[in-house]
């Protein structure tokens, strides 16, 4: 144990002096806490912990049974994801150091394991923390208020509770992998309980619907049902003290409800440390998955990473190209993108629609006031504000393969301008797929707003990317993350000089009620002339940079 | 000395290795090669404890892993192939770790110093093992399993990476290490270097053991005279495997 401690506490000395002795590493890390920072002292000591001057009910106008089910259902997913991720790989994942050292090594293993609970609990009641004290609120503040000292009703419950659901996780892959038949016969228990689980779900809302006849009402009430929340009664007492927090109405009794969670994480920590299997193997494969992708997260190696998605898919799915090759020169690198999007896209290209569809439908049933959905095209600007501060960081990942990129017979221009259209498409496959669901599922929105903004998106993103692909090129720090800090920090102010355009054309548009066409045709003649002068520069800079001096 | 008794070893429903049984002796070195997926990195980690054994018995110094797998560790050390140190540690800092764990804290600091001198990493020994080069990060590990006292060594491709000089420190080493009655269990792909270092070979196919034996007894074994090559030796072997696995006939 004293090993480990000893580990630990050098790692923690060292990270900070790593990061304090280089200017470079530094200003980074200081901008990061400085915004972190900010948002805590905002958050909880600035704004006023009370309501604002309308209540929740005057804003949204979500039933409590429905808010429950919704909050019980993302707990049940994220209990059966946990538990069912024990089968696919295993969730006990340690560094590739601990794979190359500490595991050969005469260190008790049940001191490995205790250090690495430990820290993964930690780290549970960080993230939860974080998310219940900064994110929520943040987030759901304008629409539901919940006083700082309940939030703790949500943060504690929540991390027990998935605490819990990681020990059940690791003791089962641990039973499971000691033999091939005992591993399909558990395999085939958890599938056999989580279909029970449903079964019971739908057939109580079977018999529901055979009585009124509405099937949203009678899914509601199969979860509500006393034998689902019986079978699923750890997420029913988490679900039950979260509605409390939102409710602000605490009752004595779910006191017992949280002593029973915390009974519960407890035991299965002990159920846990107390198995005699060995945990090296299982732990294995996603541990050295996790190396490789943490090695290429921190190259901003982007194509290592889809490497890595790619892994366990069929043989079938990787043998047909999915787009018949087209272009010559540079253009390659643009149909080398296009098929690992499509062969690796899948249900990840499809589920943002989904999501925005159910957002759609959801603002457009409960929100109250006809201005939030009148504006509510403005989060199309901020979807591409975010994509676009990842720009750097998508280049950085195309100049790993600078071995075969440099190399290609064309001008550097034209190779940035492969990378940034990928990037480009993207985007407005974003925006189109975003503009559509909205125009479809939410009839009171402004029709014109979502068509200019979503214009104004296309149009200024081509070159707001070919400016943050400047600073990619310009820190593409293989070696030191600190690149991809700074290159993140100077994209984020630099990638306004081209929208500042856009913002005044489409300003105009609005306010002086400009047409469409002239709106499109003056937006796309200013954008295409500032995307070729920042892909001039991004070319000579492109030609004249060693992305491996990082 | 290392007795490796039945190995056997799925993964899920793979078969990795098969019933592979084989012994190193006290100062013997002994080369395990294959061709690519052969299990050669399998068996060594079955040696260590990292993965478990479907069937099969490891005993060092008459320890067995599975009842006193404390003691078969301390005797035990095990470089990787492609090592991850942990970055965040110094040189030093991370060979004092390594110590503290295999309890060998005495006569560190002399013993630390030489090894650093002869694998030219004293000058780094205060640098962040993040700042290493793969090279210096493989000579780092090689370090690691010399500075307790092991009496059985496993390599894996040792020597794919370092520099001229570090390999020759290494070859040096581990004779002195088989000199001081060690016993070494290297797996290379490079034949010539297990021809000049290695006692006795064990070549291992589709997790089967397929030879073994000295380098005269290959020989006999590839039917091939005594002026051909560990390589000819190792190309025939295989090739039979293929062929007899293809044919169903055994041995042809």
């Amino acid at each position: 144990m004293k090993v480990l401690v000893y580990l630990a506490y050098r790692q923690s000395i060292n990270t900070i002096k790593y990061i304090t002795r280089s200017p470079k590493r530094l200003i980074p890390a200081i901008l990061f806490a400085g915004i972190i920072l900010n948002a805590v002292i905002t958050h909880l000591f600035l704004l006023p912990n009370e309501r604002l001057s309308k209540t929740p009910e005057e804003v949204i106008s979500i039933p409590p049974d429905i808010m429950w089910t919704a909050a019980f259902l993302i707990l049940s997913l994220l209990v059966v994801w946990a538990i069912r991720s024990a089968f696919a790989e295993g969730l006990l994942v340690f560094s590739a150091s601990y794979v190359d050292f500490l595991f050969p090594s005469c260190v008790p293993r049940r001191s490995i394991l205790l250090m690495k609970l430990l820290g993964d609990y930690a780290k549970v009641f960080f993230i939860i923390g974080v998310a219940t004290y900064l994110m929520i609120p943040m987030m759901i503040r304008p629409l539901v208020f919940i006083p700082n000292n309940m939030l703790w009703y949500i943060w504690i419950p929540v991390s027990l509770l998935l605490i819990t659901a990681t020990n059940v996780s690791h003791t089962l892959n641990l039973i499971a992998s000691t033999g091939i038949q005992r591993f399909a016969v558990a395999n085939q228990v958890v599938k056999t309980v989580i279909l029970l689980v449903l079964a019971t779900i739908l057939t109580f809302a079977g018999y529901y619907y055979l009585r009124t006849g509405d099937l949203g009402a009678s899914l509601i009430s199969a979860m509500q049902s006393a034998p689902v929340k019986i079978i699923l009664i750890p997420i029913t007492w988490t679900t039950d003290l979260m509605m409390a927090a939102v409710n602000n109405e605490f009752a004595p009794w779910m006191k017992l409800q949280l002593f029973w969670l915390l009974l519960l994480s407890v035991g299965t920590t002990v159920i846990l440390f107390l198995r005699r299997e060995n945990f090296y193997e299982p732990s294995l494969l996603k541990s050295e998955r996790m190396a490789r992708v943490k090695a290429a997260k921190a190259a901003g190696d982007i194509g290592a990473i889809r490497i890595e998605m790619m892994r366990g898919k069929t043989k079938q799915s990787a043998s047909r190209s999915p787009l018949p090759p087209f272009g010559r020169g540079a253009t390659a690198i643009l149909w080398k993108m296009l098929v690992i999007k499509l062969r690796v896209g899948g249900w990840r290209i499809i589920l943002p629609f989904v999501l925005i569809a159910a957002a759609s439908v959801a603002a457009e049933k409960f929100i109250k006031i006809p201005e939030i959905l009148w504006y509510a095209p403005f989060v199309i600007p901020y979807f591409v504000w975010v994509y676009l501060n990842s720009t750097p960081q998508l280049m950085r990942g195309e100049l790993m393969q600078i071995e075969i990129i440099k190399c290609i017979p064309d001008k550097g221009l034209r190779i940035v301008l492969m990378i940034v259209l990928n990037q480009w498409i993207n985007i407005a496959f974003l925006v189109i797929g975003t503009a559509v669901c909205m125009a479809i599922l939410m009839p009171s929105i402004n029709y014109r707003l979502l068509w200019i903004l979503s214009l104004a998106c296309i149009t200024c993103s081509l070159p707001s990317i070919a400016v943050g692909s400047i600073f990619g090129i310009l820190y593409p720090g293989t070696k030191d993350k600190s690149d991809r800090l700074m290159a993140t920090y100077l994209t984020l102010p630099a990638i306004w000089i081209p929208i500042i355009p856009t913002l005044i054309i489409t300003g105009l548009a609005t306010v002086i009620g400009i047409s469409i066409f002239w709106t499109a045709f003056w937006l796309v003649i200013t954008n295409i002339a500032l995307t070729w002068t920042a892909l001039v520069i991004a070319g000579i800079v492109f030609r004249n940079t060693d992305p491996q001096e990082g | 000395m290392l007795i490796v008794r039945n190995l056997t070893k799925y993964y899920r429903t793979v078969q990795a290795l098969d019933n592979v049984s084989f012994s190193v002796a006290d100062g013997e070195i002994v080369g395990l090669l294959g061709p690519n997926g052969a299990g050669k990195t399998t068996t060594l980690r079955a040696i260590t404890g990292i993965i478990k054994l479907t069937e099969g018995e490891v005993e060092i110094d008459g320890f067995s892993l599975a009842k006193d797998e404390q003691e078969v560790k301390r005797r035990l050390a095990y470089v990787p192939e492609v090592p991850n140190p942990f970055e965040m540690l110094t040189v030093i800092e991370h060979i004092r770790f390594i110590a503290m764990a295999y309890n060998t804290m005495s006569g560190f600091d002399e013993r630390s110093e030489r090894l650093l001198h002869r694998f030219d990493l004293y000058e780094r020994r205060n640098d962040l093992v993040l700042t290493l080069s793969k090279g210096m990060k493989q000579k780092l590990a090689i370090i690691c399993a010399f500075i307790h006292d092991a009496r059985t060594i496993l390599f894996d491709e040792p020597l794919i990476g370092i520099d001229p000089k570090g390999a020759r420190e290494l070859k040096d080493m581990i004779i002195e290490a088989k000199e001081n009655g060690c016993s070494v269990l290297i797996s290379t792909h490079m034949l010539d270097t297990a021809e000049r270092l290695c006692d006795r070979i064990i070549i291992l196919r589709s997790g089967q053991k397929i030879a073994e034996g000295t380098l005269a007894e290959l020989q006999e074994r590839a039917r091939l005279t005594q002026d051909a090559t560990l390589e000819d030796m190792f190309l025939t072997l295989t090739a039979e495997g293929s062929a007899s696995e293809s044919t169903g006939l055994p041995g042809l």
